[in-house]
């Protein structure tokens, strides 16, 4: 727990409210009781909340739940905007820098967009796994961009060597580098710690 | 610097460009692109405020959506409308030469629209973006863009006061808390307005 918590005093000297939690488990619990009954929520493309399974839980208790994972290519645009209008956005982070920053590593635009400009409450979820004291890039491009490329079925480099190579393949997904600083002005968000590994 | 040098990078990186000799060009291009009755949503940028578009646009119908131009009870509203507006104008702060985007935001209303959107994003570049080479996109930004803008705000951060960056609390009136980089275009129509001329800060 001691690497969480001085992540957590990191983040919080920027600015950023920080929960910490021993256990996904906790993490689930908890969230189920944060979100107040008929409260909408929101999802980014995350292995993170994925595993988290709170989703199916969400559905049953009469929550809409907007994710573009789980509908169709062509309800792509409508389901990401009702995500971005939601009550509550759920998301991880690709990495953790140890100076207190968040980094996300994004194709479409949809998750890092909503994370910063959403009109709800943003929840960040992040596994120990995620606190990085190397740079932030090398670590999201080492350890998650080559997963993510085979979880999507790309045909980019990474995918089939595990290596990136800054490519100019059609199926790049890293388009777009957010480093938050600090929370945005104004952005009601928290970041949740977990002492255990989560997503990629 | 040139966009001779900059033009064809971007355009490798699959950004879609058009030029300008200047920017009275690029007022006219961009009001017959509009044209009438159109949602607009703008970001605070200075290169589209000296433009000067929105009375002759709002002769032929359009609306403009500027959080920093409505009542306070009503930013939330305004912030949503410019998002989901038909065109989103903005600038960039700083474009290296080899093709890559740079941009700060404070509250990141800007930079969401630029990330991600379904209007059409029209970003109007003025030469003086462009970056030295062997400097960061963020450096220029840092120099020449954070202490007018923290001026034009009445911001009390060490830029505002001294000119140079002193990573200030969020109390101090922090603009700099998203700091995005854009290396290709993101899934959403993306226009690059390229002006040979100095437009906004």
């Amino acid at each position: 727990m001691e690497k969480v918590l001085q992540y957590k005093a990191a983040l919080e000297k920027r600015g950023f409210k920080v929960r910490v939690f021993e256990s996904a488990a906790q993490v689930k619990e908890t969230l189920l009781v944060e979100i107040p009954e008929g409260a909408t929520v929101g999802v980014g493309g995350s292995m993170t909340i994925e595993e988290l399974g709170v989703e199916a839980i969400l559905r049953a208790k009469g929550h809409e739940v907007y994710w573009h994972w789980k509908s169709s290519p062509a309800e792509r645009a409508e389901v990401t905007a009702k995500a971005f209008l939601a009550d509550y956005y759920l998301m991880s982070a690709n990495a953790i820098y140890c100076d207190g920053s968040l980094w996300n590593i994004d194709g479409n635009g949809n998750r890092v967009g909503t994370m910063i400009g959403g009109m709800g409450k943003l929840i960040v979820v992040a596994g120990k796994n995620k606190l990085t004291e190397e740079d932030p890039v090398a670590r999201i491009k080492r350890d998650a961009c080559p997963k993510n490329a085979v979880r999507l079925g790309l045909k980019t480099p990474c995918a089939l060597t595990g290596k990136c190579t800054d490519c100019a393949s059609p199926d790049r997904m890293c388009k777009l580098t957010v480093e938050l600083k600090n929370p945005p002005t104004a952005r009601n968000m928290e970041v949740w710690l977990v002492n255990e590994d989560m997503g990629y | 610097m040139n966009w001779d040098i900059v033009q064809p990078n971007l355009e490798k990186r699959g950004f879609a460009t058009r030029r300008f000799a200047t920017a009275a060009d690029a007022r006219a291009a961009l009001i017959e692109e509009i044209g009438e009755n159109k949602k607009i949503g703008l970001g605070g940028s200075m290169s589209v405020v000296s433009l000067d578009i929105e009375g002759e646009l709002k002769e032929k119908g359009c609306i403009f959506y500027n959080h920093s131009a409505c009542a306070p009870e009503n930013i939330r509203q305004e912030l949503i409308n410019a998002q989901f507006a038909d065109y989103y104008l903005a600038s960039s702060s700083a474009v290296s030469q080899d093709g890559v985007l740079y941009n700060i935001d404070g509250r990141g209303n800007r930079v969401t629209a630029m990330l991600w959107g379904s209007s059409k994003l029209i970003l109007v570049i003025g030469k003086n973006k462009i970056v030295p080479k062997g400097e960061d996109g963020f450096e220029r930004i840092r120099r020449e863009a954070c202490p007018p803008n923290c001026r034009r705000l009445n911001r009390n951060t060490g830029c505002a006061l001294t000119g140079k960056c002193t990573d200030c609390a969020p109390s101090a009136g922090r603009i700099c808390n998203a700091f995005v980089t854009i290396e290709h275009p993101a899934g959403r129509s993306t226009e690059l307005w390229l002006v040979d001329e100095d437009m906004g800060y």
